[in-house]
């Protein structure tokens, strides 16, 4: 899954950079506080990044394609569990790999000043990697699922005109994946997001 | 090359992201499984509680390797490990029973064996796994070896059964203990000895009531 992810990196900046219409391309950090699978991985993580690139309609609407990931991890301490007919002691490092790639539309309120404040929406698929890692020993789950994201941010050009900038967002993350084996329902999370962002003509 | 910077400040960021734990916190404690028969250990019987002694080879652990024909470490092969994990093995095992030698009909015995590259989570059995005898590691007999490849040392302790043999003569294994790993610790004795103590800990049912 995870060598799916660097060949879409590789092949959505490459396409994006190609691009010489009006459009966006940004790319930055992501943090992401989960608000469930709390269980599992209870920790924010700035593991992650967020790529985008989107094709503007007019000063208003643009739509495009992203893709992000974050590496999820928490700690369980050593303990013992206990099931019919034995017990296991260990302790647990549990990780989730957490991808996406999702289309977008996006609103944005105004165009010509150096803030370049928008909301948008995304809707697409995410690839779940739920994993524990104890002593050399691991056991993985993966699953891919339903995501949206609605998104709020701000475009911010350094001078008028600028062709690059940076970004801010902040966004609600919901991917509808189901991990029997780890006993997760979906996952859910808060995200912030800052990057650099380059304007085509 | 305007695309290559990028295109690798992309491939760095993916790859600082995907983080997995260091092995140096992976191993800090073994990994304790243990596993009991429930055909024997059971809400109605304990067979424990019939039990009065047991033996086990001190001088020794078994060997059962994918990749290695020998079937046993002594003392010399092993410095500083077969000696003290046996014996506090055995030590776990007196506090209730009484030791005695092969020839005085024990009710149970103890082997005590290293797995390597063995696929045990795949070919462990509860039943009558130990055909026509039921202790020592010469011919050590262990169900259905799967070519599954894997870096894990595993010290595995059985308690078999010496006095219901089935109608093959097999006897059962009525306990296990599964401690690993032990090639990548940084302490073998030390983290050795603490599974050890932690595998009786979690096995509260190893004792005569």
């Amino acid at each position: 899954m995870r060598s799916v992810a660097f060949i879409f990196f590789v092949l959505l900046g490459t396409s994006a950079l190609a691009q010489m219409d009006q459009s966006i391309l940004s790319v930055g950090w992501n943090t992401i506080k989960p608000l469930s699978d709390k269980e599992f991985t209870n920790k924010t993580s700035s593991a992650g990044m967020k790529l985008g690139y989107s094709k503007l309609m007019n000063d208003r609407f643009g739509f495009g394609i992203e893709g992000g990931f974050n590496t999820l991890d928490d700690y369980v301490p050593r303990q013992t569990y206990e099931y019919p007919g034995g017990a296991v002691t260990t302790d647990i490092y549990n990780y989730l790999y957490y991808y996406t790639l999702m289309g977008n539309a996006q609103y944005y309120f105004v165009q010509t000043k150096n803030f370049v404040p928008y909301v948008s929406v995304a809707i697409g698929v995410a690839f779940s990697e739920y994993r524990t890692y104890y002593n050399v020993y691991s056991d993985a789950d993966n699953n891919a699922s339903f995501a949206v994201r609605p998104e709020i941010g701000t475009l911010f050009r350094m001078k008028e005109n600028a062709r690059v900038g940076l970004k801010t967002a902040a966004s609600y993350d919901y991917a509808a994946n189901k991990s029997s084996y780890f006993e997760v329902d979906n996952f859910s999370g808060i995200s912030f997001h800052v990057g650099l962002v380059i304007f085509s003509e | 090359m305007k695309r290559a910077l990028p295109i690798g400040l992309l491939l760095l960021t993916c790859v600082s992201c995907m983080q997995e734990p260091e092995t140096g916190n992976l191993v800090k404690y073994m990994m304790v499984q243990t596993a009991y028969n429930e055909d024997f250990i059971n809400t109605n019987e304990n067979i424990f509680d019939t039990y009065s002694t047991f033996v086990i080879r001190e001088d020794t652990i078994g060997f059962v390797s994918n990749l290695s024909d020998t079937k046993y470490f002594t003392e010399e092969d092993l410095p500083d490990f077969v000696t003290p994990v046996v014996g506090a093995i055995r030590d776990g095992f007196a506090q209730d029973y009484q030791q005695v030698t092969e020839t005085d009909n024990p009710d149970f015995a103890v082997n005590v064996v290293i797995l390597q590259n063995f696929s045990y989570y795949q070919s462990f059995n509860y039943g009558y796994g130990y055909p026509g005898s039921y202790y020592g590691y010469y011919g050590y007999y262990y169900p259905m070896v799967s070519t599954y490849y894997s870096n894990y040392v595993t010290l595995l302790v059985q308690v078999v059964d010496a006095k219901n043999p089935n109608f093959e003569n097999e006897y059962p294994i009525i306990w296990s203990a599964y401690i690993g790993d032990l090639n990548a610790t940084m302490d073998l004795k030390g983290k050795t000895l603490e599974a050890v103590e932690q595998a009786f800990e979690q096995s509260p049912y190893l004792k005569k009531n």
